[in-house]
């Protein structure tokens, strides 16, 4: 389950890291489309007109003697209007209108980038503001369902501004360029309503989330589609979806952070939804009042750029101030890695520079000098990256070590310890090794004995954990490894940890003391079980040889007396009274001999070592169903097969019959039962089935007994016994079954 | 009348001394008594009789189980079952005949004519067999 979801977010956090590169690739493409874009330097005063705002101090239009307020009229006697594309280098001749004189002026074309350096400039760093926090929280925190939606809006909005904000002129900016800024707008306004949805808290449910997004995100393409067929309806159509769908972001914004956080988020999260809202204000008014009203400027578009970075500046400002995502490890592992850097720069490079003129110039000493020069940087990694990790760790928390994260990972591997030895290879090895220490002991004794003494003088603190009334057990710390006192920052968290080592301990303790008291319970319970098989087998044997007795003894006498009665009477010098008399007490003879054999047959059923138990359960049925007058259907597997079964299994299951079909007279009210007795290779199976009555079917052997089902206890016991499986299924109304079920492996011994 | 030669198997020394007594009475001759089907097995091989008289309950192998074997080491040999068990679902009676004895008797109802009938069985059964033959 957490593999899964893991393996998820890796695929889809790798999905959307090649996202990462399309926003540089962008700005790649925009400054070689600047690169080539031939223009001249010279401002309009709007777009569209061919009146000069201003030329570019120290230009070639400025050298040439184009001024502010000029009318150009033609170029290269093309009307202006008309005129597009020069090439870069090339002059050409503009014809102006400066107070009613004409004139004509040679200015040559220069590269868009040369004039527009300012706007290309801005709208680069907005795009790389946008982009560069996105990507920094998406690296840090990509399995974080929000984080993805705040990369992808930030990735959006880069895309977005970027190219409206580099062609401060439209005269001069290359078609095509604007579907990127349509697309993302929408998309944009999109996902920036799914963030409002499911941050600073998640609002409804996710289908009804779900349900409200999917006509959002999929008006996004068909308002793209409406801009390639018409441009300008396009327009104002993003411009009311945009503005719609932002307001109601701004809403659910509103909602969720005025009714539904918690007050510490709120406080955490202000930042955030009041800087997004600074941010997107003008952004709205700006293009919605404009587009709408068709190019009324209300606001300067420098103010609707700058206003832009207010959005991830105050992210950047919260995520720092608050730690949200755990940002300051972020930024001390950079550090580190920075510091490190620059230090293996340093080492590997300088003593380079320093002796490459004085090394001959042959190849073969200057791969051993580069070879040794490697090696000296292996060697000194380790001693680099401590002191750097060193540097910075007093720098960011002003001592030796990463104080939150121990405490961090201490109390995380603390939470998952359940055992003694576990805690105890937290306190020792894992708390010294994070925090330098010298020595970190942890000794558990088993009452209040007296602990093993250690040097006062080594020992900076000391930490006695108890459980219920007893102290079990004392942690002691030592120096750092350096040789220096704990200081109190240390002490706070060694009293942090221990406190919550006293409590992973005494849970320890409780599941131990837990554990044996379930393995006496099991014990016991294994005790009881064993006694009763035992019970129930000597039971068996006792009435088989009792059978086996009375067959063997008495019965055997009774034949012998019957078959000399016999004889006797067949003799033919016999008068007719004795003869009367030999016929009674043969008669009396035979009685006493049938009786005797209906008992033994109820101690041992005959049939059982004779014929096995198909024939045994056969006679069994017939005779239950003549009494009971109900009808039966017996199917059993032919005797043969029967015939091997040991002779415990086949009594045993003979008895569960008996006392199912016993049950079913006494409660039942049945009309039809089915009893099927199926050997398949290895497996004997036994189903006894009613239509009567039914009843409710208690859970658990102890149910049984607890509810005196003391028959239902009895069968289940017998089963156990063979190693066999026993069910009882039955619902009021509608029968019962039992079912028996035994392999012959589960009896060999 | 030819000679009935009868083997006697069951465990019960007394029952084995009363039944010799009514087939000697009934004109039959007992050749030998057996305790068991490994006794009775070999006693057969030996004497090949043309009656068993096999008890059902005999300690280990059961007398139904016993009788095919039986019957296999001497082919012309009948074997006639008995148990001191009454059959009242015809079951005893039915797996006697289905493991090939000629029929099953209650102790109970081991009578002098009924014995009788067993010799002249013999001699009907031979009588029958020779008619066919012609």
């Amino acid at each position: 389950m957490v593999s899964e979801k893991n393996a998820w977010s890796s695929i889809w956090g790798g999905v959307l890291a090649f996202l990462i590169l399309v926003v540089p690739a962008l700005v790649g493409y925009d400054l070689y489309l600047q690169w080539h874009a031939p223009t001249m330097d010279f401002y309009l005063d709007r777009p569209g007109s061919s009146i000069v705002h201003s030329v570019l101090p120290g230009g070639h239009a400025e050298a040439a003697g184009l001024q502010a307020g000029d009318v150009i009229l033609t170029v290269d006697d093309t009307p202006f209007r008309l005129w597009y594309a020069p090439e870069i280098g090339q002059t050409h001749i503009l014809k102006i209108e400066r107070q009613g004189w004409q004139l004509s002026l040679t200015v040559p074309a220069v590269r868009l980038l040369q004039v527009n350096t300012l706007a290309l400039g801005s709208a680069i760093l907005v795009a790389l503001a946008f982009w560069g926090i996105g990507t920094l929280l998406f690296l840090r925190r990509f399995w974080h369902s929000e984080i993805r939606l705040l990369f992808l809006i930030t990735q959006t909005i880069a895309v977005t501004v970027l190219f409206p904000l580099s062609y401060q002129e439209p005269w001069i900016s290359p078609p095509g360029l604007l579907a990127f800024s349509v697309g993302g707008l929408n998309l944009a306004a999109a996902l920036l309503l799914h963030y409002a949805l499911i941050s600073p808290v998640k609002l409804g449910n996710p289908r009804r989330r779900t349900r409200g997004l999917i006509p959002v995100y999929s008006l996004v393409p068909v308002l793209f589609g409406v801009w390639l067929f018409n441009n300008q309806l396009g327009l104002q159509l993003t411009a009311v979806f945009f503005s719609l769908v932002v307001t109601a972001a701004i809403v659910f914004t509103i909602y969720g952070y005025r009714y539904r956080s918690p007050p510490d988020d709120r406080r955490r999260t202000r930042v955030i939804v009041f800087g997004a809202l600074i941010a997107t204000t003008p952004i709205v008014l700006l293009y919605v009042l404009s587009t709408v009203f068709n190019s009324l400027d209300v606001i300067p578009e420098w103010l609707a750029g700058l206003s832009l970075i207010i959005a991830p500046v105050s992210y950047l400002y919260a995520t720092l101030r608050y730690n949200l995502f755990g940002i300051d490890r972020l930024i001390n592992r950079t550090l580190v890695y920075a510091f490190l850097s620059f230090g293996i720069f340093g080492v590997y490079l300088g003593p380079y520079l320093f002796l490459y003129q004085s090394l001959p110039d042959e190849l073969f000493i200057q791969l051993v000098f580069i070879f040794v020069l490697t090696l000296w940087v292996g060697w000194t990694f380790d001693w680099m990256r401590v002191r750097a990790q060193r540097l910075v760790d007093q720098l960011f928390y002003g001592g030796w070590y990463d104080y939150p994260g121990v405490v961090e990972m201490i109390s995380a591997a603390l939470a998952r310890s359940s055992s003694r030895e576990q805690i105890f290879n937290v306190l020792t090895n894992q708390v010294s090794s994070l925090m330098r220490l010298s020595s970190s002991y942890l000794w558990i004794g088993d009452s209040n004995s007296t602990f093993p003494a250690a040097p006062a003088a080594q020992v900076q603190a000391r930490f006695r954990f108890k459980f219920q009334s007893d102290i079990p057990a004392q942690w002691t710390v030592g120096l750092h490894q350096d040789g220096d006192d704990l200081s109190d920052t240390d002490h706070r968290i060694l009293r942090t940890l221990a406190e919550q080592a006293e409590i992973a301990l005494n849970n320890a303790f409780l599941i131990e003391a837990l554990r044996g008291q379930l393995e006496e319970i099991r014990a016991s319970r294994e005790a009881l079980s064993q006694t009763q098989h035992q019970l129930l087998r000597s039971r068996e044997e006792e009435r088989a040889r009792l059978a086996r007795d009375l067959h063997d003894s008495p019965i055997q006498s009774l034949v012998g007396l019957n078959i000399q009665l016999g004889l006797l009477l067949n003799s033919k010098d016999l008068n007719l009274s004795t003869g009367e008399s030999l016929k009674e007490m043969r008669f009396e003879v035979r009685r006493l001999s049938s009786e005797l054999r209906q008992v033994c047959a109820e101690l041992r059923p005959p049939m059982l070592d004779t014929l096995g138990l198909g024939a045994a359960l056969r006679t069994l049925v017939t005779e239950w169903s003549d009494q009971n007058a109900v009808e039966t259907r017996l199917d059993v597997s032919p005797d043969a097969a029967l015939r091997s079964l040991p002779g415990e299994v086949a009594v045993n299951f003979y008895r569960v019959a008996q006392e199912a079909l016993s049950n079913i007279s006494k409660h039942a009210q049945a009309r039809h039962v089915d009893i099927s007795l199926l050997c398949e290779e290895d497996q004997l199976m036994m189903t006894i089935q009613d239509d009567g009555l039914g009843f409710r079917a208690p859970g658990t052997l102890h149910d049984l007994t607890a509810q005196s089902h003391f028959g239902l206890a009895g069968m289940r016991e017998r089963i156990g016994l063979i190693g066999g499986e026993w069910s009882l299924t039955s619902t009021p109304g509608h029968g019962t079954i039992v079912r028996v079920n035994w392999r012959a492996e589960g009896t060999k011994r | 009348m030819p000679i009935t030669r009868v083997l006697i198997v069951d465990d019960q020394a007394s029952f084995r001394r009363h039944l010799r007594r009514l087939l000697t009475h009934a004109g039959l001759t007992v050749i030998g008594e057996a305790g068991d089907v490994p006794e009775a097995k070999e006693l057969t091989r030996a004497l090949q009789p043309d009656l068993a008289i096999v008890d059902i309950n005999l300690p280990g192998e059961s007398g139904v189980s016993g009788t095919p074997q039986l019957m296999a080491l001497a082919p012309s040999m009948r074997v006639i079952l008995v148990s001191a068990y009454d059959d009242s679902g015809q079951l005893l009676r039915k797996s006697a005949v289905e493991a090939g004895a000629e029929t099953f008797v209650p102790k109970d109802d081991l009578e002098l004519e009924m014995v009788r009938k067993w010799v002249q069985k013999t001699d009907s059964d031979c009588d029958s067999n020779l008619m066919e033959s012609q």
